[in-house]
């Protein structure tokens, strides 16, 4: 019997997985859109037409010109080419939710597994009391907060994004452990003397692992969507940084005249947000972990 | 009464009603209405058109000397120290009791102690006690030394109503006068101006109407009611002008704005030269910028071609600190050639400065949503980036320029500012920006601090014959720009949209002035 309620809890065999992921259209659609993002953004100097254009450059002789063969999203108001920015944008709003949702992960996950070990220890109490604290004030309004106290850039945006991120995991792996900690198996190694950590570590988390890897691949898109919320209100990237959010905000004067600016950006944070959205649906589908 | 009739009069009513309604546009929240704590734009408008000043720019000649307003005349004693001032007989409060010289004294004594606004035009200049009622209609000032620009500072000085202001007064650290009626003044006036405010929200509205005792009278076609609306962003004041459903907008939106404008042929893009400088300052007391050198370097790297031509689409180039407008009011041609755009000497001068451009890492500081700035700010950085030397962008709120500037440790390497003449006066843009008396303010990010053009700036403030006084002024700035504290880049063109049918608008170059909604014609 125990034996049996383990396995139901462990990964499903990889293969059986992956199965079950291309069997669904729209998370083909998704693994698709996110292979190529990546594509794109590991290989942005080379794929970019115009590289140069990502940093420190002006070319205000083609300012503001349409989408046409030589500019395929058209240019900015200084001339730069928007679908080099875009593609160098991908790379930046990639690294961001890499920093965001990794260290969220690094916080959540062994705050999130002592406060479900020891759920009724002070420690437990002061750990989900600080965690009911930072859920309710609305993300977006504690990272303001935060990148305004001190100085704008991508660095402070993604530090504040992590500041509201990890309670999320930490109390998605409290419930997980509370259902898994009183399991035969669990008992089992404690009985057996192990130690606390070794336990929660190597017994507990390899079976809650599925529904964080779920929560983590549908979080990169509003990850993605919170920095260039933050970049839209001008406390995030500084430019010339190509910054999906900043460049919508920036562009968003030349509406509706010269739509592609503000246009161009918008499309990549969307494509790639939807992107993420599916191949997290997929993969939790995939998964089954709220069967 | 048939309903045709009926029908025929309400549309009379209507069509009559809508005739003399105005709705100007403005991107800036209004955020004081109080005549002794405004120093922007939007705060001034709402205070010109609520407030007679004792002497007002001749806008309707074309001019921004100040002619008399409140004040009918006036005369100076021979040393420059005392100015009399003769008040103008019959002029109405808007609750009804008449402006006399008690009010104009109270008005400066009030500006002198709350130390906000425009205060900082008459500090160390005139005291308090030596302001004299003669009678009901002379007002007597006598200044600690002759001061230069007193008549056109006067400019600033809006006069309130004594009797209504002291009945409002709250508990307050000035003493007898409490507050001196500023909890009152935040929502309401105290004027003797053309309009009266009806509402006023400062982050969406200033809604004026028209007060029909004014002492200039009323003619037909002038603008009865006036929705001064806040609007920020710039592609939903562009559509409502298109429309429309605006009769004018500010001078802040971007050259391209205005070029789309231009395009719809019911309205009219007047541009006229200003007597504005943007300039892009350079803090002077950290290093490497406390090298001249190296600023001399910075200055011919950029690009002021391309900056004119394409950023601000049609400018003169700034020939120092002193908008070329503020010369030519007083008869004179600017002597300062313009920095010129050459690369060779830049990297001549850095050469010789001795510093590694490559440890060169500066910031460039400009407003939240200050499109110009921005771009400038990526011009320069490209600019520089062929000497080798890095600059960082930084977008922050203008509040917080104003707040890091307040000391040298929080100053900026750079800031990119537009600095529009305070007073028509060369003075504004010499000792406001170059005298140590002035520095903390985002006027003085370059932290010009210089012994012997301070002396030369105080001597020229005191004295009187004014060719003498000229030539001093011109001397100083001759010695600033020989000292590179910042980047003068233009006198941009002053651009504003109106429809066709309004008339009277005239630009003379001094904040604010050019939108008296009293002076505008409706012509339908």
């Amino acid at each position: 019997m125990a034996s049996t309620t383990a396995t139901q809890h462990r990964v499903k065999p990889r293969s059986k997985v992956i199965r079950r992921l291309f069997r669904n259209r729209l998370s083909i659609i998704g693994i698709l859109i996110v292979t190529l993002v990546i594509f794109v953004a590991i290989f942005a100097p080379w794929v970019a037409p115009y590289p140069q254009d990502a940093g420190p450059a002006v070319h205000f002789d083609r300012a503001l010109q349409s989408p046409s063969w030589q500019y395929l999203f058209g240019t900015d108001e200084v001339g730069r080419d928007i679908l080099s920015r875009t593609i160098f944008g991908a790379r930046l709003a990639l690294q961001y939710t890499l920093v965001v949702l990794g260290i969220a992960l690094v916080v959540g996950i062994p705050l999130g597994l002592i406060a479900g070990y020891w759920s009724n220890s002070l420690a437990a109490t002061f750990i989900l009391r600080v965690i009911d604290v930072f859920l309710s004030v609305p993300p977006l309004a504690l990272a303001l907060a935060v990148t305004v106290a001190f100085r704008p850039s991508i660095m402070t945006a993604m530090i504040a994004i992590s500041f509201t991120w990890w309670p999320w995991f930490a109390r998605l792996v409290y419930g997980e452990v509370l259902k898994l900690k009183s399991q035969p198996y669990v008992e089992a190694a404690r009985s057996l003397g192990q130690l606390a950590w070794i336990i929660q570590f190597k017994h507990i988390l390899p079976n809650i692992i599925s529904p964080i890897i779920v929560k983590a691949t549908l979080d990169v898109s509003f990850v993605i969507l919170l920095g260039a919320s933050l970049s839209f209100l001008g406390v995030g990237a500084q430019e010339p940084i190509p910054d999906w959010g900043a460049m919508v905000a920036r562009g968003r004067n030349y509406l509706p005249e010269q739509w592609w600016v503000s246009t161009m950006p918008g499309l990549a944070i969307f494509i790639t947000v939807v992107g993420f959205n599916f191949l997290g649906d997929g993969i939790r589908d995939a998964l089954d972990v709220w069967d | 009464m048939n309903l045709k009739t009926l029908g025929l009069v309400l549309l009379l009513l209507l069509g009559s009603a809508v005739a003399q309604e105005f709705t100007y546009l403005e991107s800036q929240e209004v955020t004081v209405i109080d005549p002794a704590l405004h120093t922007d734009e939007s705060s001034l408008h709402a205070v010109i058109n609520m407030y007679d000043p004792l002497v007002y720019p001749k806008v309707q000649e074309g001019l921004m000397e100040p002619g008399p307003h409140v004040a009918e005349s006036w005369s100076v004693s021979e040393d420059g120290t005392v100015y009399s001032f003769k008040i103008r007989q019959g002029i109405r409060f808007h609750d009804g009791s008449e402006l006399k010289a008690e009010d104009v004294a109270f008005s400066m004594q009030r500006l002198l102690a709350i130390q906000k606004g425009f205060s900082w035009l008459f500090a160390g200049v005139l005291e308090s006690e030596n302001i004299k009622v003669v009678d009901d209609y002379t007002v007597e000032f006598k200044l600690n030394n002759a001061y230069a620009p007193f008549i056109p500072s006067l400019t600033q000085l809006f006069i309130v109503n004594k009797d209504l202001i002291m009945k409002n007064v709250e508990d307050g650290e000035f003493g007898d006068f409490g507050d001196y009626g500023q909890a009152f003044l935040r929502d309401n006036d105290a004027g003797s101006g053309p309009y009266i405010p009806a509402r006023y929200e400062r982050a969406s509205i200033l809604e004026l109407q028209r007060f029909d005792d004014y002492w200039r009278g009323w003619e037909e076609g002038q603008i009865e009611r006036v929705f001064y609306r806040v609007v920020e962003e710039e592609a939903t004041i562009r559509t409502l002008m298109n429309s429309g459903q605006a009769d004018m907008i500010d001078q802040w939106q971007t050259p391209n704005s205005y070029e789309q404008l231009a395009n719809n042929p019911n309205i009219t893009v007047q541009e006229d030269p200003s007597a504005q400088l943007f300039h892009i300052e350079m803090n002077t007391q950290r290093p490497p910028l406390d090298n001249l050198l190296v600023r001399k370097a910075i200055a011919h790297a950029f690009d002021y071609q391309t900056a004119l031509e394409q950023i601000f689409k049609g400018a003169v180039q700034a020939r120092g600190p002193v908008p070329i407008k503020a010369w030519e009011a007083y008869g004179r041609e600017p002597q300062i050639e313009p920095y010129l755009y050459d690369p060779e000497l830049s990297q001549q001068e850095l050469e010789a400065s001795g510093i590694d451009p490559s440890t060169i890492n500066l910031t460039y500081v400009y407003p939240v949503g200050g499109n110009v700035q921005r771009q400038v700010g990526l011009l320069l950085q490209s600019n520089l980036a062929q000497l080798g030397i890095k600059i960082q962008l930084q977008e922050v709120p203008w509040a917080r320029i104003v707040e890091m500037s307040s000391s040298p440790e929080s100053t900026p390497d750079m800031a990119a500012i537009y600095d529009t003449l305070k007073y028509p006066h060369p003075d504004s843009h010499l000792f406001g920006m170059y005298h140590p008396s002035a520095l903390g303010s985002y006027r003085t990010i370059s932290r010009y601090d210089v012994p012997t053009v301070s002396s030369i700036l105080e001597e020229a403030r005191s004295t009187i014959d004014i060719e003498k006084q000229l030539d001093l002024y011109q001397e100083a700035e001759r010695m600033i720009v020989a000292d590179y504290p910042s980047i003068y880049v233009a006198n941009p063109l002053h651009r504003i949209a109106f429809q066709n049918y309004v008339e009277g608008y005239k630009y003379v170059g001094l904040l604010g002035y050019d939108v008296a909604f009293y002076d505008f014609r409706i012509n339908k």
